[in-house]
């Protein structure tokens, strides 16, 4: 179960300020008061959002809503800004499929070093090996280096270890996307098994018809807020004529004014304002 | 003690005691360590026999610099320099790896939630096992010198365990600085080796003018390589008060630098 309660998430860009600048601060060419207040980016804003066990929750949005980054909040990766998460039993996020892979390590000690990134213990990551290579089917192949791999198999290396041990939370972005017809299908039919097992699965995807046959509920995340949730019929509705009506969503970062933000204010750099600048008109255009 | 240094690390929640997520740690620093030794030796032509070949090499120059240009300026001088070198190159390397472990790993903290101490741990970790294989060489190099093994080989542990203890807090006090300002591995190189320089690494303490003599016993290094000249070329005892010193300033960098990065965890990820 996961639990979030008015969690909001400041990106922080690179605070580091151009040597140019550097200099002209060094110099009595900068004057304070010339300074512009830029504005400051939100990946999430308010969310609260409650998954409970057994439930899956599909989440949707456009591009650069914040579906990432709210699963990466759910998981932990992230801490919020502002705002509570409460999460009970093992999370397993599989947020990347390449994530914490070794190119020079072959695909089996590739699967342990995943085993053990995921917080199970090297006898545990043994006994679970042998199924989880079964299960990604790449034969002989696990022996080599996975410098040598595509994208597919290594989708398969990942999702196989990281599903071996049915994990109470489980949290999947855009992974089922990639593989082969048969692996797919095989992948899917994992989730639904741990469904089945009453355990949590959300499950970040661009595939309507997917979230629409797996999920119990769906979240559409916009702008970093929740824009709705509720029964897959419905959001995936809202969100299929949202994207009809507004033909190609352009990033949709909120921004918002720097008033409650001033520490971030004073040290953000010209370059940055530079860039806002540059993001204004789709910004306006979107929002 | 281990419920505190396993809240420290902060692993996965789970029913587990806090002495298995402890091991669960040391399992994962171990592999990955495995995973950084992997990564020097395969598809190499020489693999792990760079280990010995190349403090050798540095033995070799170092002997043939001091027979055609400093002659005469201490005696068993290579042998003396290769007390600091190795060491130090073992510090500057782990240090520098350390440092870079967070930054090099952005896609990992981006999409798990693993506890940031165990990457620079195991950085330093692969490093450690490679400098063991240069106090191998140094040893052989000791005893072609004709300083044979002693009884005082039994402090060189503690003076590792001083010197790893240093290097692990400084990794960590570099992984944070290098995640929040890229440039960190660059002035870290600068300052390694201005440090090197300010050590009594390549002359003695004695060298050094008297006045000049107190600044240097302030620098941890000196104490170490004292230590390790004593061990190799004395065959006696080290100064045990003052690596009592350098371990409690040790332990002090360790701490901070592990509590700093414990502190920001969750937050980093969004740097790199």
């Amino acid at each position: 179960m996961i639990d979030l309660n008015d969690v909001s998430l400041r990106y922080r860009a690179s605070r580091s300020v151009p040597f140019s600048e550097l200099v002209t601060r060094m110099t009595l060419l900068w004057r304070p008061g010339r300074r512009r207040a830029p504005q400051v980016h939100w990946a999430l804003r308010n969310v609260s959002l409650r998954v409970s066990a057994g439930e899956c929750l599909g989440v949707i949005g456009v591009n650069g809503a914040g579906k990432s980054t709210l699963l990466r909040v759910m998981a932990r990766v992230y801490r919020p800004t502002r705002g509570t998460v409460h999460s009970f039993g093992r999370v397993t996020p599989l947020l990347n499929l390449q994530f914490g892979l070794r190119p020079e390590l072959t695909g089996l000690e590739n699967m342990q070093l995943l085993g053990l990134l995921q917080g199970h213990t090297r006898r545990e990551v043994d006994a679970l090996l042998p199924a989880a290579q079964d299960f990604a089917g790449l034969g002989s192949q696990i022996h080599d280096p996975i410098a040598t791999y595509s994208t597919g198999m290594l989708a398969r290396l990942s999702f196989s270890i990281s599903t071996a041990i049915a994990p109470d939370v489980l949290l999947l972005d855009e992974v089922m996307a990639v593989g082969d017809g048969a692996f797919k299908q095989k992948s899917k039919n994992r989730i639904r098994a741990l469904m089945d097992q009453a355990r949590t699965v959300v499950l970040c995807s661009h595939d309507l018809a997917l979230l629409q046959k797996l999920c119990d509920r769906v979240a559409w995340v916009h702008g970093g807020t929740l824009r709705m949730e509720g029964p897959p019929e419905e959001t995936l509705a809202a969100y299929r004529a949202f994207l009809q009506r507004d033909g190609s969503p352009a990033p949709c970062r909120l921004r918002h004014d720097a008033a409650d933000d001033a520490p971030i204010v004073r040290r953000a750099s010209r370059s940055r304002r530079r860039l806002s600048a540059a993001l204004e008109p789709s910004v306006s255009a979107s929002g | 003690m281990t419920a505190f240094l396993a809240k420290l690390i902060r692993l996965p929640a789970s029913p587990r005691p806090p002495a298995a997520h402890l091991l669960q740690a040391l399992e994962l620093v171990r592999f990955l360590a495995r995973a950084r030794v992997a990564t020097w030796t395969r598809n190499r032509l020489l693999g792990l026999w760079w280990w010995l070949l190349e403090p050798l090499a540095l033995a070799a120059v170092y002997s043939l610099v001091v027979r055609f240009a400093f002659r005469g300026t201490y005696d068993n001088y290579p042998l003396f320099v290769l007390c600091a070198v190795i060491p130090w190159a073992w510090f500057a390397a782990a240090t520098s790896a350390a440092g870079g472990a967070l930054r090099g790993s952005a896609r990992l903290l981006h999409s798990a939630s693993v506890s940031h101490l165990l990457l620079p741990t195991a950085e330093v970790l692969a490093h450690t096992y490679r400098f063991v294989a240069g106090l191998c060489v140094l040893t052989a190099v000791a005893a072609w010198y004709g300083f044979g093994p002693s009884w005082s080989f039994a402090a060189l542990p503690l003076v590792v365990g001083v010197q790893l203890l240093l290097t692990v807090g400084i990794g960590f006090l570099l992984a944070l600085a290098n995640t929040v300002v890229a440039d960190t591995a660059h002035i870290w190189s600068v300052i390694t080796r201005i440090w090197f320089f300010a050590t009594p690494s390549l002359y003695s303490l004695d060298a050094v003018p008297a006045e000049m003599r107190w600044l240097l016993v302030w620098n941890p290094f000196t104490t170490l390589f004292a230590a390790y000249r004593t061990i190799f070329l004395h065959g006696s005892c080290p100064d045990l008060l003052g690596l009592l010193g350098v371990a409690l300033v040790a332990t002090l960098v360790l701490v901070s630098g592990a509590l700093l990065l414990r502190q920001q965890e969750g937050r980093l990820a969004l740097y790199v």
